[in-house]
């Protein structure tokens, strides 16, 4: 049941020789990409040595295979589950290339829209898509310069050479796994700064470890399985350091593991079980002794506080697990206790939803809770649907269900097939996140374009349960992804060139980029460690916008700055103009467009003040903060 | 020779024609220059300030006492000018409690931050399928309709933290600011003819995008320009300034986050802001909460919400601001195991009074252990109907969302009698 590997040595071969060797640019973006290469050694060392302790060590006592992965889904799901009604049936058995999947979603997509009476956008015109996967995959817009090598490309099969590129080509690596380390680090802790409440985590060693974990390509079910079973200390330059400690870290409170239960099972599993804690599910069947046996999986937990003996300051963190005694008596029946709403008081032992019951010892060599609850959450087959979801739905605007990471019997997908046969092949891969991507990348509804015409007009998910993906939904840029685009706007090209950065540099990049987040961002101080941004589509991101000092920067032209090459050169004004929407917007504008801006500056005496006038125009529209 | 600013300004905001037509109200309501001339002569204006605790405050601990009980804490109560008592660590708001009014009878189903807090500034539970407006986006839709002059986002949020405007669209999103008074990237001096220039380059070249994707984010993004140019080009936005307070009324607000974002609450009610939220969070306190609270909530909230209430009172703005403080939910009588209470939706309290809204009751009771409502029981929509009601927004008005559903003000809660005098 393996999908076969598609990316033949040669043909990838091929596709590096002409995309990167021999390339006379680099990517453009390089601070939030360059950043982390001198810690890679010393992660990798302790990265590894944790996994390979972890898959020794794995369930010794529960009965279940210490194997790192179960053979048998069909069975790990079982009927216990009545989560996902329907999907258990129909699973495609047959071996499925990567050129059938992306069909077999558009099949089931077409099926849709002919049922909804909904005649999709055409297809996006080349360079708003080219755009488009560039900001999706790595994070930042492409440069004039990779425009014109991806229209230099042969037209049938383009744009499945541009997604592989960006993919698995060594040149884009940095940047790619650097984007999608901050992507998960949102996910996993949120964009707050480090220590803003009472949090234990560092977030940059949590993101040292997402760096490192995208690139090596690690699985998916690998990286969730690091994060649950994580043990070390929190700091880097720390004996046992270990990036990964940083998530549970973050979600430990005062020794209370209640914040780290539900984020686990919301993030990995698609399940919200966080009101289950005082009652059963108001919609469904999910009780309440259900989430505090999860929570009994994490009560081995705990964060030991180190601290420096001259001054008695907190220096690092470590976390580890130890012998629960319970709450009752006797810690070979390490007990919690929970209350009903009408005040009486319930035992609970570690127990994942329907699975067996694990052992209910406290201690920790004749049962090693965490372990246990690492391999049931990678076992389960939620993990693969909860993921799918949301790469579809990071991709594509929306998810099969709304809220994403709200998924059970009481909110039933919109394309059960597409989730269920999507998930099938996703684990048929091993968890592998960029074949994934890729297929998704290379269905219908990610070609087509953003135009809201009278045939698909009535697909508006922003008033409806469901989305069709009738056409491709318009969304603002990240910060993540703005912040970088700008970037790439204000600096010369030199100034980009990946050599020229140091790891010291490119760890200064981050931190410049973070700095310029916080002035969105709010914490809202809850256990649910919630955080609002004022960055979307307000007056304040339209006021930095206008005079930030980004702006600033990208209005100033700088030695070598794109700006400054077009205001300098000997290029005619219609050319000039098209150079500048190029840059920002990746296309060239239309002759209506070039005529009626030519109106409007060629006539001023400061035709380079006129020329970054458009720039500052060209930056500040909907169109560049959009992605569409 | 220099044209005034004033023309300049209309010359500015007037050639602008942003997306479609329904974005030319809002051009024509930016661009009379002249009716700012005029605020000060009309006549006083409703508003109301919402003080929110985030996280949940222990209103056990704060405005409904159980002294004697299992579930007290170690406060004690103390009498106020109102007829009930609270925390003894509220002492000036004791004295200023013949203004409000106490709610006790508070009882919600939603004890997860997320659900409540969108459960108690909207109205509504959360739905997949619809995102409803917030109080403020509400209270300012209603209100602003008739204050042609302000210039200023009609809904400012404080400290960040709020719930937006859902479908009533991104006109009434909260502008979400600093306490201290500054506006980031927001430049001191009128825009230029430089400015002008790129404005004009920009409209043009956004024009053609958005005729392509009608009703989406590019015509939202189209009003938010809209809506900077106004704040930019306008002098209402002095109200943001609380330095331009005397320090002897700043003081009286306690040098806190908190306290300044009052101080600017009032500024910006005066300069005819129809709804402004101050946002306190730090109320989530499952360990240790009497030392959290006696140390550094209650003294911050007790400065800042005393010097409010008696500053609007004494300046004759009271009877024409409402002022809310509450939180998401209460906290659990019972006292946890770290010394903390936990989430308790079934029974709590708000504070509320001014606008016309009689002050120095309380209404409702809860049982002797603070665990169960003991008289009517009161809902978020029933909180909001009385607000809005106060503030001369009619409960019959309906919207309908973008998918074609009625919604009712306030979700049809029923006033709560006694409030209103």
């Amino acid at each position: 049941m393996r999908v076969t590997t598609h990316i033949p040595a040669d043909n990838q071969g091929r596709l590096s020789a002409q995309w990167a060797v021999g390339r006379t640019f680099t990517p453009r973006l390089i601070p939030t990409a360059l950043f982390f290469w001198n810690f890679t050694c010393f992660i990798s060392q302790h990265v590894l040595f944790f996994a390979a302790v972890i898959l020794l060590e794995c369930l010794p006592d529960s009965g279940l295979s210490a194997e790192k992965k179960p053979k048998n889904f069909a069975n790990s799901r079982s009927e216990e589950d009545p989560g996902q009604p329907g999907l258990r049936e129909d699973r495609p058995h047959a071996e499925a290339t990567d050129e059938d999947v992306p069909e077999a979603i558009n099949r089931w997509l077409e099926q849709a829209w002919e049922r909804q009476g909904l005649v999709p956008a055409p297809p996006a015109e080349d360079a708003a898509w080219f755009r488009r996967v560039f900001v999706d995959v790595i994070g930042r817009i492409p440069t004039p310069r990779e425009l014109a090598r991806f229209e230099a490309l042969a037209r049938p099969d383009r744009r499945r050479q541009i997604v592989q590129t960006l993919l698995y080509d060594a040149a884009y690596e940095n940047e790619r796994a650097d984007y999608w380390a901050g992507v998960w680090l949102n996910l996993l802790v949120g964009r707050l700064p480090n220590n803003e409440g009472n949090s234990l985590a560092n977030r940059s060693a949590l993101r040292q470890y997402l760096a490192q974990a995208m690139r090596e390509n690690r699985t998916y079910d690998q990286i969730v399985h690091d994060l649950i079973v994580a043990e070390g200390a929190n700091q880097p330059d720390m004996p046992q350091f270990n990036g990964a400690v940083n998530y549970l870290l973050a979600k430990l409170d005062d020794g209370a593991t209640l914040q780290a239960t539900s984020h686990i099972s919301r993030l990995f599993l698609g399940r919200q079980v966080q009101c289950t804690q005082c009652h059963n599910h108001p919609f469904n069947d999910w009780k309440q002794n259900q989430f505090w046996e999860l929570d009994a999986f994490l009560r081995q937990t705990v964060a030991l506080r180190k601290y420096t003996p001259e001054t008695n300051r907190l220096q690092y963190v470590v976390l580890t697990d130890q012998d629960f005694r319970g709450e009752g008596t006797t810690p070979e029946q390490a007990e919690i206790y929970y209350e009903l709403r009408n005040g009486e008081l319930r035992s609970a032992y570690p127990r994942f939803f329907d699975r067996p019951a694990a052992n209910p010892s406290g201690i920790l060599s004749e049962s090693h809770r965490r372990r246990q609850f690492a391999h049931h959450v990678i076992e389960s087959e939620l993990l693969s649907v909860a993921l799918v979801n949301r790469i579809w739905g990071y991709f594509l605007g929306y998810g099969f269900t709304k809220p994403i990471d709200d998924m059970g019997p009481h909110n039933p997908p919109s394309h059960p097939e597409i989730l269920q046969y999507l998930s099938d092949q996703f684990r048929s891969v091993d968890y592998d996140l960029r074949r994934l991507m890729q297929w998704i990348l290379l269905s219908k509804p990610y070609q087509i374009s953003s135009l809201v015409l009278p045939t698909n007009k009535d697909d508006d998910p922003q008033t409806q349960r469901v989305a069709w993906f009738s056409r491709f939904y318009l969304r603002p840029m990240s910060p993540e992804q703005l912040y970088p685009s700008l970037l790439l706007l204000a600096r010369s090209e030199e100034a980009n060139e990946p050599e020229t950065f140091s790891a010291e540099k490119r760890e200064e990049a981050w931190e410049s980029q973070e700095q310029w987040m916080r002035q969105f961002l709010k914490d809202m101080d809850t256990d649910e460690g919630g955080e609002t941004s004022a960055f979307n589509g307000t007056i304040s991101q339209s006021l930095m916008m206008f005079h930030g000092p980004m702006t600033q920067q990208a209005v100033t032209p700088t030695e070598g700055s794109w700006l400054q090459q077009v205001q300098q050169n000997s290029d005619p004004l219609p050319i000039k103009i098209r150079q500048l929407f190029l840059a920002a917007l990746s296309r060239r504008p239309s002759s209506m467009e070039t005529r009626a801006i030519q109106k409007q500056i060629g006539t001023t005496e400061d035709l380079s003040a006129s020329l970054s006038d458009l720039w500052w125009a060209l930056f500040n529209s909907n169109e560049f903060i959009l992605v569409h | 020779m220099q044209r005034s600013e004033q023309t300049t300004r209309r010359d500015f905001l007037g050639h602008l024609t942003w997306g479609t037509a329904a974005l030319t109200g809002s051009v024509t309501t930016f661009c009379h220059p002249q009716q700012r001339l005029e605020a000060s002569t009309k006549p006083p204006r409703k508003s109301a300030i919402l003080l929110w605790l985030g996280g949940g405050p222990s209103t056990i601990d704060l405005w409904d006492l159980k002294p004697g009980a299992a579930t007290s804490g170690p406060f004690r109560p103390i009498g106020t000018t109102g007829e009930f008592t609270i925390c003894e660590h509220l002492p000036q708001l004791a004295s200023q409690m013949h203004h409000l009014s106490v709610v006790r009878s508070m009882s919600t189903k939603e004890a997860d931050h997320t659900r409540a807090q969108y459960y108690l500034r909207t109205g509504h539970v959360p739905d997949q399928s619809i995102q409803h407006p917030s109080y403020g986006a509400v209270v300012s839709k209603e209100i602003s309709a008739s204050r042609t002059n302000l210039e200023i986002p009609p809904f400012v949020s404080i400290g960040g933290g709020s719930i937006g405007a859902g479908f009533l669209g991104i006109a009434y999103a909260p502008f979400i600011v600093n306490s201290n008074g500054n506006i980031d990237n927001l430049p001191t001096t009128p825009p230029d003819g430089r400015f002008r220039q790129r404005i004009k380059i920009l409209q043009s070249i956004e024009n053609n995008f958005t005729a392509k994707h009608p009703q989406s984010a590019a015509e939202d993004h189209a009003q938010v320009l809209q809506k900077t140019l106004a704040l930019m080009t306008t002098e209402q936005r002095r109200a943001f300034r609380i330095d331009e307070e005397p320090e002897s009324v700043r003081g009286r607000y306690g040098d806190t986050e908190f306290g300044r974002g009052c101080v600017m609450a009032r500024r910006l009610v005066e300069a005819g802001v129809p709804f402004v939220e101050v946002n306190y969070s730090g109320w989530d306190n499952h360990a240790n909460i009497f030392t959290t609270l006696q140390d550094e909530r209650l003294p911050t909230l007790d400065q800042a919400m005393s010097a409010l209430v008696d500053d609007l009172h004494q300046r004759g703005r009271l009877q024409d601001t409402v002022v809310l403080c509450m939180g998401e939910f209460g906290r659990t009588p019972r006292i946890n195991g770290n010394g903390g209470r936990d989430h308790y939706a079934r029974a709590w309290s708000a504070v509320v009074g001014g606008g016309g809204l009689r002050g120095g009751i309380a209404i409702g009771e809860t049982s002797a252990d603070g665990m169960r409502v003991i008289t009517e029981p009161y809902s978020s929509e029933d909180l909001m109907a009385t607000v809005c009601q106060t503030l001369g927004i009619s409960l019959q008005t309906q919207y309908t969302s973008r998918n074609g559903r009625p919604m009712k003000i306030a979700n049809g809660g029923r006033v709560i009698p006694g409030l209103i005098l």
